[in-house]
């Protein structure tokens, strides 16, 4: 019996289509998994579930009550709960707080009765049989309990559906099964799950349905045993994957960058390695593994505490990020909107905004056509789709957006490019383009280093890929020969050591 | 300066790169702006055109606009970075005052030019030290500015009322009012020093690199960071700016006097506030134009003069500034939301082009 049944959801933002004509039913009791790359529409398809978006065009019908226009209240009224990639929990607060406050609040009553809210607390944790100490504070708890404070403070509203956006991203193999335990033990009592991944053994794992999203348009849906890795790899990305492998580049003489012993107290420590123009590199790890810290000190935002860093035999040091560009070094941050980006401002601006020496005029004035040049012809040479250079960053999709963050870091001609998550939140074609156009870049010379866990990047980009666990290089590894299942492997067994 | 470096390919005031800032936004802004100030001047001088339309009043009100003209424009710096300077009387006063001793004390040696010379002089430089402070506090203390100039605008005030007593200090030099109160012709000197500053201050802010950081930075200091802006030292930069600009206004405040004070001016800093914010300054940070600012301080002189003539209520008065800064605010949110949409449409054009 279906819980929920979409029809024919469309959904557009500024210039991008997110949504196009979905048709999706959940039914009671069923995991269903929604998967598709990252962009494909998933976010956007939870947000319509949730009633935080409205659709443009399609029908929403829960427990045969047909919505026009379902609002947040209504969704969560009829048992649909989302427990996002950050879990939305309150770290300030403790444990019962965060599962039992909201119960309470919607009681409506005038007092807070805190023997209530320990009692409620201690009987959603039952429901899942967790046991967690009530008075600690969110903030202190690891990842995976996060996530189930957010699942039993989901369940306490009488949830019908469960909604789990990409819910194993930071766990440990140990974690997600124990996840996928209480998964099927909600199944057991009735309710729903949509599962929402890209990842492929996960999905084989739990799911019983598949739908598979891809630019916005449902491609396919039916019974998880219909499905092997194949076919579903060729509908979530279009493409039969043949890894073009890039290829390993003749690497000799003096290395582009060298790093040697380098650490932060605390965060990464002991990280040695070198980089020789004309690679591309890849630093996995999980989150929390100290990736992006790594990433951040080579980029001069954070001091190093021990080591030291050559870039082509000379030793440099990075006490800001100014020091990092004058040393020929770029980095194109994780999250673009809040670090890579000024969003109320021009594409033109942002992508002189890290050469603005480059576009003055003799008098040491910014000058018009100086910038209108540098822009113009990024805008050209990366695709960016706009109608003006004078348009503000804000108005591009998401890909168009990284565009211009790679624009911005590529005039400054760097010999060493970082990226770190270069394609998370970009549709498909950009996906393609930034791939193939950082391979361009490499041939041409460059050192590149990616930082992600999306594995089939690592492996189709990367001729090398270094592991990282608790701050450290635990492996380095050749790409070639190294199969998606060996490294998604490796990627969680590193934890799985750690954790014993 | 030449022409053609003060004017833009496409004849319009330069403003460059910063020009196409926020392309359809900054330019309608402008041009409200103008509308609004040519309609107040109108309907002053129909209202009263006696009085209105004479010599005697155009000049009296260049002497009076141009010293909280600068105090605004010194908030203005301010607020493109996200903060704002609620300190700039208070730095006027202090920098007058400690000039006014220097001039007293010196004029009986060097004669009243040099005491004059070495007064401004003291006076920028008493400025520079407090922007210098109030740029500190904010980015290497982290205070948010609000906090910080309201700190530093009693410390200020607080040591000029203490060295001053709380009286005026008198016995300027002579050729000191003549900053205040002189004329070229016919023509005020406030007026020229003003043209001079605004000048200068469209170059730094909407020519320099220097400049076009502080813009960068007012929307996203996080993502300067990450871009190589130095981000503390163009804060403790701006702030320097927006202090010797507040000196420079303290410095013609007292030169009509005659004389410096602990207290003169005590509506200037809600005023100065109001005239940046009118002129579209963004009080979020990173879009705010010089000329918006001058334009916002002329349409306000042509009302309190007009005011004046008609012998308006002073409280009413009050009201009526309270009004037009809501009213501002509401114009500006409006007129940004349109622009925002004429955006979208014209992204969604380009993007159906690209497709298709």
């Amino acid at each position: 019996m279906a819980f929920i049944t979409l029809t024919g959801i469309s959904k557009s933002f500024a210039g991008v289509r997110a949504l196009q004509n979905v048709d999706m039913v959940i039914n009671k009791g069923e995991i269903r998994c929604l998967a598709g790359e990252n962009g494909g529409g998933k976010s956007t398809l939870i947000k319509v579930i949730s009633g935080f978006y409205t659709p443009d065009e399609g029908q929403i019908e829960i427990n045969g009550k047909l919505y026009k226009k379902l609002t947040p209240q209504q969704a969560i009224k009829e048992g649909i709960q989302i427990i996002y990639q950050d879990f939305s929990v309150f770290p300030n607060l403790t444990v019962a707080e965060n599962i039992a406050l909201n119960h309470e609040r919607l009681l409506g009553k005038w007092l807070v009765n805190w023997k209530s809210i320990r009692e409620n607390a201690q009987r959603a944790l039952d429901m899942i049989g967790v046991q967690m100490d009530l008075d600690a504070l969110v903030g202190s708890l690891s990842v995976a309990d996060k996530q189930l404070v957010a699942i039993c403070r989901a369940l306490l509203q009488d949830a019908k559906l469960l909604v789990m956006d990409e819910p194993t991203t930071a766990l440990t193999r140990k974690e997600v099964d124990a996840l996928f335990a209480v998964t099927r033990d909600l199944q057991a009592k009735g309710i729903s799950i949509l599962f929402v991944s890209h990842k492929l053994e996960e999905v084989f794992e739990i799911a019983e349905e598949l739908t598979i999203l891809r630019n916005g348009a449902k491609v396919i849906e039916g019974p998880m045993k219909e499905f092997d890795r194949a076919k579903f790899i060729y509908h979530m990305t279009g493409r039969t994957i043949e890894p073009t492998q890039f290829e390993s580049p003749v690497t000799s003489g003096e290395p582009l960058m060298k790093v040697e012993n380098i650490g932060i107290t605390d965060l990464f420590d002991d990280i040695s390695f070198e980089l020789y123009a004309g690679e591309v590199m890849a630093i996995t790890g999980l989150l929390g593994s100290g990736r992006s810290e790594l990433a951040r000190a080579l980029f001069g935002l954070d001091k190093l505490t021990s080591g030291r860093i050559f870039i082509e035999g000379k030793q440099i040091t990075l006490g800001n990020v100014k020091d990092a560009i004058e040393s020929g070094i770029a980095y194109v941050p994780e999250d673009r909107l809040t670090e890579g980006l000024f969003l109320p401002h021009s594409i033109d601006n942002n992508v002189i905004s890290a050469t603005i020496d480059g576009v003055l005029n003799k008098q040491r004035m910014l000058s018009a056509k100086k910038t209108k040049t540098l822009s113009s012809s990024w805008i050209e040479e990366l695709k960016i789709v706009t109608p003006s250079g004078n348009m503000p960053a804000q108005t591009l999709s998401g890909g168009n957006q990284q565009r211009v963050v790679l624009a911005k870091w590529l005039s400054s001609h760097p010999k060493i490019l970082i990226l770190n998550g270069p394609t998370v939140g970009v549709d498909i074609g950009s996906k393609t383009d930034i791939h193939s156009y950082t391979r361009e870049l490499a041939k041409k010379g460059m050192g590149v280093i990616i930082i992600s866990d999306d594995i089939p990047e690592v492996l189709e980009n990367c001729n090398r890929v270094l592991l990282m666990k608790k701050g450290q290089i635990i492996e380095k590894m050749s790409c070639e020969g190294l199969t998606e299942e060996a490294l998604s492997r490796k990627l969680t067994d590193v934890v799985e050591e750690v954790a014993r | 300066m030449q022409k053609d470096k003060l004017l833009g390919r496409d004849g319009k005031l330069a403003m460059m790169t910063d020009g196409k800032l926020n392309g359809l936004l900054a330019d309608s802004n402008l041009v409200r702006l103008a509308l609004i100030m040519v309609g107040a001047f109108t309907l002053m001088a129909v209202l009263n055109p006696q009085l209105y339309l004479t010599v005697r009043n155009f000049q009296s009100m260049a002497f009076q606009f141009p010293e909280i003209g600068l105090m605004s424009i010194a908030v203005m710096i301010a607020m493109l970075m996200g903060g704002i300077n609620l300190s700039v009387l208070g730095i006027a006063n202090l920098s007058t005052i400690i000039a006014a001793y220097v001039m007293i004390a010196t004029e009986p040696h060097i004669g009243g030019w040099g005491a004059t010379f070495l007064g401004i002089a003291t006076a920028l430089a008493i400025g520079v030290v407090c922007g210098a402070l109030n740029g500190a506090l904010i980015a290497w203390v982290g205070i948010p500015a609000i906090l910080a100039t309201l700190g530093t605008m009693e410390i200020f005030t607080g040591i000029a009322v203490y060295i001053t007593g709380g009286s005026a200090v008198f016995g300027l030099p002579a050729q000191f009012a003549y900053i205040g109160s002189g004329r070229i012709g016919p023509v005020p000197m406030p007026l020229i020093v003003f043209a001079g500053i605004v000048a200068l201050c469209i170059i730094v802010l909407q020519r320099k690199k220097f400049g076009l950081e502080v813009y960068l930075m007012g929307t996203n200091q996080k993502a300067a960071t990450f871009t190589g802006i130095l981000t503390e030292r163009v804060i403790i930069k701006a702030h320097i700016m927006s202090g010797v600009l507040a000196a420079m206004g303290g410095i013609i405040m007292s030169s009509r006097a005659v004389s410096a004070k602990a207290d003169y001016g005590s509506s200037y800093t809600i005023m100065a506030i109001l005239v940046a914010v009118l002129g579209g300054t963004n009080p979020f940070g990173g879009f705010g134009k010089v000329m918006g600012v001058v334009m916002s301080i002329m349409t306000i002189q042509f009302l309190a003069s007009g005011f004046n003539i008609l012998r308006v209520d002073a409280y009413f008065r009050t009201f009526i500034w309270g009004a037009l800064l809501v009213a501002m605010l509401l114009i500006n949110y409006y007129g940004n939301k349109i622009s925002e949409k004429k955006q979208i449409k014209a992204t969604r054009a380009a993007s159906s082009d690209a497709s298709a």
